[in-house]
């Protein structure tokens, strides 16, 4: 516990600081902001030695204002340097049973209710805790940057004195340095931190029960029947060992000795040029006088004031990756950056040895090629994985560029594990600076499709008969509720809950000014198979924590209920991952059938980083849409398709051609098992009739089983001769005797057993390409369709199907291609800088 | 033994038997179509589908056609070449006979249902021996159907319905009969060549004529076409099952087949006749 010996200092001019700004009522820091904060930018900040990430646990009673809020809306800054930032996790309030959708299994997971902070509730901070004693700098002081960018005028600034004792991972501990925090939030919805993360982490409740002599339950949590005995029990367990651990936490009296400062701002006056602030506004009759100082300053203020029109984007840096030597990653950021975050969830390769992780970020400008903005972290981490956030300081301009650098570095001890890492990143346009967008798909279930032929179409709600996923397949795979055919996900009571798990895409942003992209659209049918109507709470939750509540009736059948939701979901998840949505319903009776349709929508733009450069779109792969659907009966089989219209297009030297990529994938289950994959099609109707036409099958997973095939290969072309030579007169597989008619039976399944790839044109103008993948036991494969034009098409427009395994096939769906000129394309090649371009790879998810 | 002749078939008692002839064939091919569409409907829904199912398939639809085959060609030889019938106190010689002449289909066709079974049990366990069984031993079972069966069939449905006139059950009156009169292969050759000519310029005339007659007898459930896995599992069953036309067919088959054999091999198959 080195951090806790060593002193933290400087906790004088802390409170000598805030005694002085107080004194100053109307304006607390007007133009005297902290020597750094009005810095040239061309100076390098110093390096920091942030030292070991400890999860510090504090009773929400200590910060009595912060009751009411939601967790989410919470943002933890260090007070020794604004770039260390963090976000709080909630000690759940429950454990509870869900089915999770992608895994096909039910899970026991912490539940954090509302997700709104009461008296009773414990936050997390994992905020690293310097080891080396320094001058502190007083202007940490003031607001953080980041807080005030985005409008959070309320702040705790929480001190730990030395020698109260703290609870961390490592159990209770007399805390021997200072410690300082900013925890940063605003009553108002509207304003919130730009990153956002699930407001829970297991590992860490598991270690801080373990810290209070708490055993963690061996029960598994992943149960096959969501209402067997030994979920339940399970699920009891868990909520028990919960308790004992609120119940220790309350007992201990956490908050004793913590000086929790409440401070509130009405606005701040912002000069983006500086990435600084210029003031804190305490009361709002000085709001238009501050605001002359410089008309190019904003007043962010409670009504709405400051830049609002966000676009964020999240880029995945780093994937599982052991850090062994030094990692390096460039990327060119562009014009109108808003705001950057850094995330890295990281741990130590060894349970017992430390890892000593080094991070180093440099923001460079790129036309003169400095450093506008640097800051080196070094960081210690134990086995359990740990959030890391840095925000860097990045001016806002519209007409300077800038890069971004990122070095990993090991620096002793063990290796560190790079679970993930990414980088967020908000970009300030009043509109897109493209209208190049697409918009892309992710259809989470189709359940409704199974009751969209119900015996009497009248007894279907109007919504229930236009819900959106399910209007996406084609109709003819709509089925009667029961059949072979029916998908997508039907939740069965008594179980209560179902949880389906998005997945990101490069490119998505979300647009703050319009709030259409991403959008998560829910359509739920209720039949109720009992003797009484009954009125149904339905609950969804995005990441945990509750965005939307409906009651509705639930009539008897034939007649079905409806709720349907339209969910804005205003952030990208910081992890690199989609969002896990939950319904949860409050019906305790049996015989109750919610058949859910669940699709997201969502813009995406192929080339974020480089806004004005047709060069960066002539080698665009759009994830344009993703599926991960529940086929066969209720969800027993779950497989991911994805397709990526990739055009490497209208720029090749003479030849135009676009490139449909179509993976599908299925996924492993509790036990580790996953369904095979049983043939997938992708096909395209060009308005403009290309030249020529190809299909690949670009790879594969899994075993092949049909190699036999060469073993009796000579065998197999005898028979097939002798069928031909046989039926060579008629044409037809004719039964000249029976022999010859199980030889020609056994050719004919031989031919549909073996691995085949086809492409044609069919007569509605269609190419299509399909693989069957026959016998063999495939868990991934990825088909590629291309179409190629002499010269650039007169239309770009083009019907898109996609068809998988045996339970859906999407409807024609219109696309429209970028389309650039050669010498747009080839005029704009100079504008590259150095720097990661784009996306070389597509995550599927 | 009762007097018999070649060529004097009572009117009656013939119709009766080609009636019969036709009766089984459709009992038979339905049979295979019923199997068929089983098995299509279980291998092309996603849910139920195990690979063992494949094997099995292969194996019983087999099976049926080859001791079909056999059987009707018993039949047909009985009642057309040896003039003969049935009664009830023949049957357990017959079983015998018959049973005796099919065990080498058994044995070809046990490994398909044996581990077939075992593939639908346990998947996993199984699925390389399925895929085995598919692609090498099916190679054997079909060059067994193509090049030996067509010979096999007429000539064992001979030696069984010869069998037939024993006393008692022999099991081994087959393969002696078939042993002793080796020199009927040339004939069963022949015969089986001229069927083929015949067959296939018979059976496109009879498609052309009525074209219905190139429908299955048994309808695959249309959904199967919607999808990818479903639409490949529809276009191999839909080319793998029985169609009108081999309810019409097959019997004449038979009844030319035994009326060519007697035309080839006429003074070879008096000298067996008189010889029972």
């Amino acid at each position: 516990m080195n951090y806790l010996r060593e002193s933290y200092g400087g906790l004088g001019f802390i409170i000598v600081a805030m005694v002085l700004t107080s004194m100053f009522p109307e304006v607390y820091s007007l133009m005297t902001a902290s020597p750094q904060a009005i810095e040239n930018y061309s100076n390098v900040q110093a390096s920091t030695n942030v030292g070991e990430v400890a999860p510090i646990v504090l009773p929400v009673k200590i910060f009595k204002n912060l009751q009411g809020v939601r967790i989410d809306r919470l943002l933890v800054s260090s007070c020794l340097d604004t770039s260390i930032i963090s976000l709080p996790k909630l000690v759940p309030r429950s454990f509870s049973r869900t089915l999770l959708a992608s895994a096909n299994a039910t899970v026991i997971i912490p539940d954090v209710g509302d997700g709104i902070l009461t008296e009773d509730d414990f936050i997390i901070i994992s905020i690293p805790i310097s080891s080396v004693v320094g001058s502190i700098n007083t202007s940490t002081l003031f607001w953080n940057v980041l807080a005030a960018k985005y409008g959070l005028r309320e702040r705790y600034i929480a001190i730990i004195p030395q020698g109260v004792r703290v609870l961390t991972d490592k159990g209770i501990q007399s805390l021997q340095t200072d410690l300082c925090l900013g925890i940063y939030y605003d009553q108002d919805s509207k304003r919130q931190p730009p990153i956002r993360e699930t407001p829970y982490d297991t590992s860490i409740l598991e270690k801080i029960g373990e810290a209070l002599g708490l055993k963690t339950p061996a029960t598994p949590k992943f149960f096959s029947n969501f209402s067997s005995n030994e979920a339940i029990l399970a699920e009891n367990t868990w909520n028990k060992w919960l308790s004992s651990i609120r119940g220790k936490l309350k007992s201990l009296d956490l908050g004793k000795g913590v000086i929790a400062k409440y401070d509130r701002r009405e606005a701040f006056i912002y000069d983006p040029s500086g990435d600084r602030l210029i003031a804190e506004i305490k009361e709002k009759t000085v709001y238009k006088e501050k605001s002359k100082y410089e008309p190019a300053y904003y007043l962010i203020n409670g009504g709405g004031g400051g830049p609002t029109a966000f676009y964020q984007f999240n880029l995945r840096l780093l994937n599982k990756t052991q850090v062994m030597d030094s990692i390096t990653k460039n990327l060119y950021l562009g014009f109108n950056i808003y705001s950057a975050t850094i995330y890295i969830y990281a741990n130590s390769s060894s349970s017992s040895l430390q890892a000593k992780l080094n991070i180093t970020v440099k923001v460079i400008d790129t036309d003169s090629g400095s450093t506008t903005w640097s800051g080196s972290y070094s960081y210690s981490l134990g086995d359990t994985p740990t959030s890391i956030y840095i925000s860097p300081s990045i001016p806002y301009s519209s007409s300077k560029r800038y890069n971004i650098s990122i070095t990993y570095s090991y620096a002793g001890g063990s290796y560190p594990y790079v679970v993930i890492s990414t980088l967020d990143l908000e970009k300030v346009w009043n509109t897109m600076p493209t209208n190049q967008t697409t918009t892309a798909y992710q259809i989470l279930s189709v359940g409704i499709a199974n009751i969209r032929d119900y015996n009497e179409p009248a007894e279907l709600p109007p919504y229930c008969q236009r819900a959106k996923a399910s209007d996406m397949l084609d109709p003819k795979l709509y089925g009667t509720y029961g059949s072979v055919a029916s998908q997508g996900l039907i939740l069965e009571s008594p179980a209560t809950s179902i949880t389906m798990d998005s997945n990101t895409m490069n490119g998505l942003f979300v647009d703050s000014i319009n709030k259409l992209s991403p959008v998560l659209y829910l359509d739920i049918c209720i039949l109720n198979k009992n003797q009484a109507p009954e009125k149904i709470k339905i609950t969804v939750k995005v990441d945990g924590v509750t965005y939307a509540e409906q009651t509705v009736e639930a009539p008897l059948r034939p007649y079905f209920g409806y709720a349907g939701f339209t969910i804005y979901l205003d952030t990208n998840n910081i992890r690199g991952y989609g969002h896990m949505v939950t319904i949860e319903h409050n019906s305790t009776s049996w015989n109750m059938y919610f058949f859910i349709d669940a699709l997201i929508e969502f813009k995406y733009s192929p080339e974020v980083w480089r806004e004005d450069s047709y060069f960066t779109w002539v080698h665009i792969r759009i994830p344009w849409l993703k599926l991960n659907l529940a086929q066969g009966k209720g969800s027993g089989y779950v497989y991911k398709s994805s397709i990526v219209v990739d055009t490497k297009v209208f720029w090749s030297l003479g030849d135009y051609y676009i490139l449909l990529k179509h993976l599908i994938s299925s996924v492993y289950d509790a036990n580790g098992n996953a369904p095979r994959i049983y043939g997938a099609s992708v096909a395209i109707k060009p308005l403009s009739e290309p030249s020529n036409f190809g299909c690949n099958l670009k790879r594969t997973t899994g075993t092949k089983y049909d190699q036999y095939i060469g073993a009796v290969v000579s065998l197999w072309g005898f028979i097939s001769t002798g069928i031909e030579v046989y039926s060579w007169f008629s044409g037809l597989s004719i039964e000249v005797s029976a022999g010859v008619f199980v030889a020609d039976r056994l050719v004919e399944l031989l031919q549909g057993l073996k691995e085949s790839l086809n492409v044609e044109r069919t007569s509605d103008g269609y190419y299509v390409c399909s693989w069957s993948p026959g016998i063999n036991d495939y868990k991934e494969g990825e088909l590629e369709l291309f179409i190629t034009y002499p010269s650039q098409p007169e239309n770009n427009t083009f019907y898109v199907l996609l068809d998988d395994n045996e339970g859906w096939r999407l409807r024609p769906v219109k696309v429209t291609i970028p389309v650039y000129s050669y010498d747009d394309v080839m005029n704009s090649i100079d504008e590259r800088f150095v720097g990661y371009y784009g996306r070389v790879d597509v995550y599927y998810g | 033994m009762a007097k018999r002749s070649l060529n004097k078939f009572a009117g009656k008692k013939i119709v009766f038997r080609i009636l019969t002839l036709f009766f089984f064939t459709l009992i038979i091919n339905y049979f295979v179509a019923f199997n068929d569409l089983f098995f299509a409907l279980r291998i092309t829904d996603i849910s139920t589908y195990r690979v063992g199912y494949i094997a099995l398939f292969t194996g019983i639809s087999s099976l049926v056609i080859l001791l079909g085959d056999v059987f009707l060609f018993t039949l047909a030889f009985r009642w057309f070449v040896l003039n003969s019938y049935v009664d009830r106190s023949k049957i357990g010689v017959f079983a015998t006979s018959f049973t005796s002449a099919v065990i080498p289909i058994f044995l070809l066709l046990a490994p398909n249902i044996i581990i077939g079974v075992g593939g639908v049990l346990a998947e996993d366990l199984f699925y390389q021996c399925v895929a085995f069984i598919v692609f090498v031993w099916n190679a054997i079972v079909a060059s067994y159907a193509l090049f030996i069966h067509p010979i096999y069939s007429p000539f064992a449905s001979l030696s069984i319905s010869i069998c037939i006139e024993s006393r008692r059950p022999c099991f081994k009156c087959v393969y002696r009969i078939m042993n002793r009169n080796l020199r009927l292969i040339k004939s069963i050759l022949a015969s089986t060549i001229v069927l083929w000519i015949l067959s296939n310029l018979l059976a496109p005339l009879m498609v052309s004529i009525v074209s219905y007659l190139g429908n299955t007898i048994l309808t695959l459930p249309e959904a199967m076409q919607y999808a990818v896995w479903g639409k490949k599992v529809f276009n191999t069953f839909n080319r793998l099952m029985p169609k009108y036309y081999n309810l019409i067919l097959q019997p004449i088959q038979y009844l030319l087949y035994v009326y060519i054999f007697k035309k080839v091999s006429k003074n070879q198959l008096l000298k067996l006749v008189t010889s029972l």
